[in-house]
């Protein structure tokens, strides 16, 4: 998990961040489940998730990356990289 | 009676954007102080701090917002922000213009690509461009910010009532949206508060431009068009303007046509 120690960008973090904005209990924010599917994230949401990210890590996501956030752990990927990018 | 509109305010709902941004325009150089709503990514975020301060240049106040306008907090967290800065009184004009949506058939098709419309697309799709309306005139008017001579309009289109490939989740939410105008028109009617429905005619924006197949549309109004021309979003912000210009409340409940007759001969 390179992405971990090079950009700093705590997961955990993450992960409290998006169960919050989806009023969910962190735990069912795990690592690989399917925003869509798993936890009915619907495109609004993904937008609203996609706003927030921009804000709190400082990056630019475009329209087309937001239907590529599907799990917490490719999330955390994608950020990680833009962090690191920046 | 014929009242001016500088020195009033305006919430605007889609301001980043088409005809939500060109009202605003137009009221700002009318004189009239903005606050706007718009939901968009970084980019799109940059370009409406842009616009507001090149509409803050014409010497309003303007004060935009990038936040869901379907979300309760968004609202929680805006109206006692509107109360204050109106000094209490609210806005004279509420534009409606919300470009968010599901972009798909009701069916699964084969032939057109399309899955058919989910659940979740369609309740989101109604929600943001149909009931927020309600949503807002409810807190508005609880917060005591919906004043007597304000005017009320909503964005609609021909998609309401025809069907237009790939648009049956927004078709839905701008028959809801049509018939919220004519509830809230009579609800709202011994406030003095007009409320009434604004169908555009074909007119080129980002948000027409995501629907697929939208050059057809556009190439068929372009032709048959008796004005000559497809609609622009300045044609929109003028009725507005002009709708808004008046403290008299009798104008209500309509779906006002602004599209050079465009509808009357498709």
């Amino acid at each position: 998990m390179s992405s971990n120690h090079t950009s700093g960008v705590d997961i955990e973090e993450m992960r409290a961040l998006i169960a919050e904005e989806l009023e969910l209990p962190v735990e069912e924010v795990t690592d690989d489940a399917d925003l869509a599917n798993d936890l009915e994230v619907d495109s609004l949401s993904a937008m609203e998730i996609a706003v927030l990210l921009e804000k709190k890590y400082r990056i630019k996501i475009s329209e087309e990356e937001i239907k590529s956030l599907t799990s917490l752990l490719i999330i955390h990927k994608l950020v990680s990289a833009k962090v690191d990018a920046a | 009676m014929f009242v001016p509109l500088k020195g009033a305010w305006a919430l605007i709902f889609g301001v980043s954007s088409g005809m939500g941004k060109e009202t605003a325009r137009a009221l700002a150089g009318a004189g009239c102080n903005i606050v706007g709503v718009h939901f968009d990514l970084s980019e799109g975020q940059e370009q409406a701090e842009q616009f507001a301060k090149e509409l803050g240049q014409l010497g309003t106040e303007v004060h935009f917002f990038n936040r869901n306008i379907s979300a309760k907090q968004t609202r929680a967290e805006l109206i006692p922000i509107i109360g204050d800065l109106s000094s209490g009184i609210g806005p004279r004009v509420i534009l409606h213009s919300v470009a968010y949506g599901a972009l798909t058939s009701l069916l699964p098709s084969a032939e057109r690509q399309e899955q058919g419309v989910t659940e979740k697309q369609l309740a989101m799709t109604v929600d943001v461009m149909g009931h927020s309306l309600v949503y807002w005139t409810q807190d508005l008017l609880k917060a005591a910010l919906l004043p007597r001579g304000a005017k009320v309009f909503a964005m609609t289109s021909v998609g309401g009532t025809r069907v237009l490939p790939h648009y049956a989740p927004v078709s839905a939410a701008k028959a809801v949206l049509e018939s919220h105008v004519r509830q809230l028109a009579v609800e709202l009617a011994p406030h003095g508060v007009a409320v009434n429905a604004i169908r555009a005619g074909t007119t080129i924006t980002p948000a027409l431009l995501k629907i697929p197949g939208s050059e057809k549309v556009i190439a068929h109004c372009r032709d048959i068009n008796p004005g000559g021309r497809l609609t622009l979003a300045e044609d929109v912000a003028e009725a507005i303007i002009t709708l808004s210009s008046t403290d008299s409340s009798w104008l209500t409940g309509n779906v006002i046509g602004v599209d050079g007759g465009e509808a009357l001969v498709v």
